[in-house]
């Protein structure tokens, strides 16, 4: 079983109070979450799911939804 | 505490493989290419500098001293300035044909040669600097897993996950270092562990050890433990056999590669391993902290884990074939100079383990003491040797009948005032120089002398030479025509050892029914707070056994 992307978006901010409803949780929904903290969140993803983004889906996977839709069309889901 | 982080291009600060570093302090970074600015101006904290040789130097030129000198200049003044530790970790790889390089070195390739001896010259002269060569730590699994160029131009960081969780475990094995003594012994398991095989069943022709295969690896597991020994790590058994069928492989089997002399202590028993191990500690004089315990059965580590959590217990792989790598490589005994007093150390222990086997082997003790040609010589308190007094002090908890830590002045002030009875011992025997390894001070308390110090390091126990220094005592005291003699047990947890040393040798507890002074030992330990177990000798009646073992000329 992979973990959640809710679980891991736990894991890459610990201490950070993450909203209910994670339905459009995107960059910047939290003031933590900014596009450096993504890019080690999204290398985290990559970690969890053995996949790998391109140059290109590293700049252009900005929120939860968008994530979930490429690791399934990547069939890791 | 906080250690800073920078680094000639970008770390990826919140990134997940950082958490062992994180662990151990806060992390630090910056901003992004700061390192120059921060190694010249950040002088109290304790930093972390990763330097890529391809952001600094783009291309080679001539001058290459010149330039590499100039980069080092922050560096240098961080060390003149500030006494936080410093670790420059560095790369300088790069993809090159094996062609560049196939004559002579490609001038990159010299480069960070050069680069890298000149941090080592720099760190020969600052001692809080140390080194770390990353591309020797990312070479264990590929520079290709460490690196990554998506990370490059997404992010302008060269390492992927893996190169940063490297460089963060490094950093982490330094900086634990610099706070924490590397262990001291090694507690080796017997069948399945240093030999294939259970050698109460197979025997000892059953046993694979020495042969193509995997009993090449147990012998090769075998000269690494060696190696540490040469190096100053102790090495134990702690096996669940009979004991004769253990030291019978030792003694008979071609594929041995480790000796009954590498063995400084063992408990070859059928009884619990952590108990086992406490009674080493024990022997050894050290705390279980010092012990990493190497066993291939998953129940007895969980065991060792539980009952013992200050020892060690590392996770072994179930494929032998990785233990040699392993055993080799692990921070666990890794230190940052192995000096000469380290290799010295397990000669210590290691004669001592010989002396203890041969005596084992003889029924008369006394008749084996004087074959060994042990050489006791007193030595005065000065300013030379005080300080050696006041390690034995500090350091000596098993035989030491009042375990009081006298400082450097209290020594010296004692040894002013009781020059006769204030000395230190060293002895030779045929097991080797032992150096200096015994202090006693006996002190006046209205003309009744007083055993205020008496210690001995454990390396040399057995020998009686605890009967040969008190003699020395007694002499004097007889030629100053002292008459009695205080002395005085007092248990610290530790010092069982020295439990039975006085009465052994001949003095009597003190009791208000046993003072034969009209109560002036008594009064006299009573005003001296003397609340251990006070014991009392008549001098001049007074003779003490075992003169005769040591050789005296």
């Amino acid at each position: 079983m992979k973990p959640a992307l809710t679980d891991l978006l736990r894991e890459q901010f610990p201490s950070s109070t993450i909203p209910e409803n994670t339905e459009n949780l995107a960059i910047g929904s939290f003031a933590e979450w900014d596009s450096m903290a993504h890019f080690n969140f999204l290398m985290l993803v990559e970690e969890n799911y053995d996949v790998r983004f391109s140059v290109e889906q590293m700049a252009e996977l900005k929120s939860l939804a968008e994530i979930q839709h490429a690791l399934s069309e990547m069939k890791v889901l | 505490m906080t250690i800073r982080i920078s680094a000639t291009s970008f770390l990826l600060p919140g990134n997940r493989n950082w958490s062992s570093l994180a662990a151990l302090d806060q992390l630090d970074f910056g901003e992004y290419g700061d390192w120059f600015s921060a190694l010249a101006s950040n002088d109290a904290e304790p930093m972390l500098c990763m330097l890529f040789l391809e952001d600094l130097v783009p291309a080679v030129t001539e001058s290459m001293d010149e330039l590499l000198s100039s980069l080092l200049v922050p560096l240098e003044t961080r060390l003149e300035k500030s006494q936080a530790p410093t670790l420059i970790a560095f790369s300088g790889w790069r993809q090159e044909s094996p062609i560049s390089s196939a004559r002579s070195m490609s001038a990159w390739l010299q480069l960070t040669r050069r680069f890298e001896a000149m941090l080592y010259e720099i760190a020969a002269r600052h001692p809080t600097l140390h080194v770390l060569n990353m591309d020797q730590v990312w070479s264990r699994d590929g520079m290709a897993t460490a690196f990554d160029s998506r990370n490059l131009y997404a992010a302008r960081c060269r390492l992927s996950s893996h190169g940063i969780e490297c460089l963060s475990a490094s950093a982490l094995a330094v900086f634990t270092r610099l706070r924490q003594a590397a262990k001291k012994v090694l507690v080796l398991d017997c069948d399945n562990t240093i030999w294939g095989g259970v050698v109460g069943e197979v025997g000892l022709e059953g046993i694979v050890l020495g042969s193509d295969g995997i009993g090449k690896a147990f012998a090769h597991f075998q000269k690494v433990a060696q190696v540490l020994a040469a190096e100053g790590i102790l090495l134990a058994l702690c096996s669940k056999n009979n004991e004769e069928e253990v030291w019978s492989v030792f003694d008979h089997h071609a594929g041995m590669v480790l000796k009954r002399e590498d063995i400084v202590a063992a408990r070859i028993n059928w009884e619990e391993k952590a108990g086992n191990i406490r009674a080493m500690a024990q022997e050894l004089d050290l705390g279980l902290s010092s012990f990493v315990f190497w066993d291939d059965n998953p129940l007895e580590r969980e065991k060792m884990r539980t009952l013992c959590p200050e020892v060690v217990t590392p996770e072994v792989p179930a494929d032998v074939g990785q233990w040699p790598a392993l055993l080799r490589a692990d921070d666990m005994f890794a230190r940052f100079a192995i000096t000469r007093d380290d290799q010295k150390k397990g000669d210590q222990y290691r004669s001592r383990a010989a002396f203890i086997n041969e005596r084992k082997n003889v029924a008369d003790e006394q008749g084996f003491l004087k074959t060994i040609d042990m050489r006791p010589k007193t030595l005065p308190i000065n300013a030379g040797s005080v300080g050696r007094a006041e390690q034995l002090c500090a350091k000596t908890n098993q035989f030491n009948l009042r375990t009081v830590r006298h400082s450097r002045a209290d020594i010296e002030l004692l040894a002013a005032e009781n020059p006769a009875t204030t000395f230190m011992v060293e002895l030779s025997d045929r097991f080797g120089d032992h150096g200096i390894i015994a202090l006693a001070i006996a002190r006046d308390l209205d003309g009744v002398a007083f055993l205020d110090t008496f210690l001995m390091s454990c390396r040399v126990l057995g020998r009686h030479l605890e009967a040969w220094i008190l003699a020395q005592l007694v002499a004097t005291f007889k030629a100053g025509k002292t008459k009695w003699m205080l002395a005085e047990f007092v248990p610290s947890g530790r010092n069982v050892v020295a439990e039975n040393v006085l009465p052994a040798h001949g003095f009597v507890a003190l009791t208000p029914d046993s003072d034969p002074s009209d109560g002036l030992l008594s009064r006299l330990a009573a005003e001296h707070h003397l609340q251990g177990i006070v014991y009392f000798i008549d001098v001049e009646l007074f003779s003490i056994p075992y003169q005769n073992v040591f050789n005296q000329s």
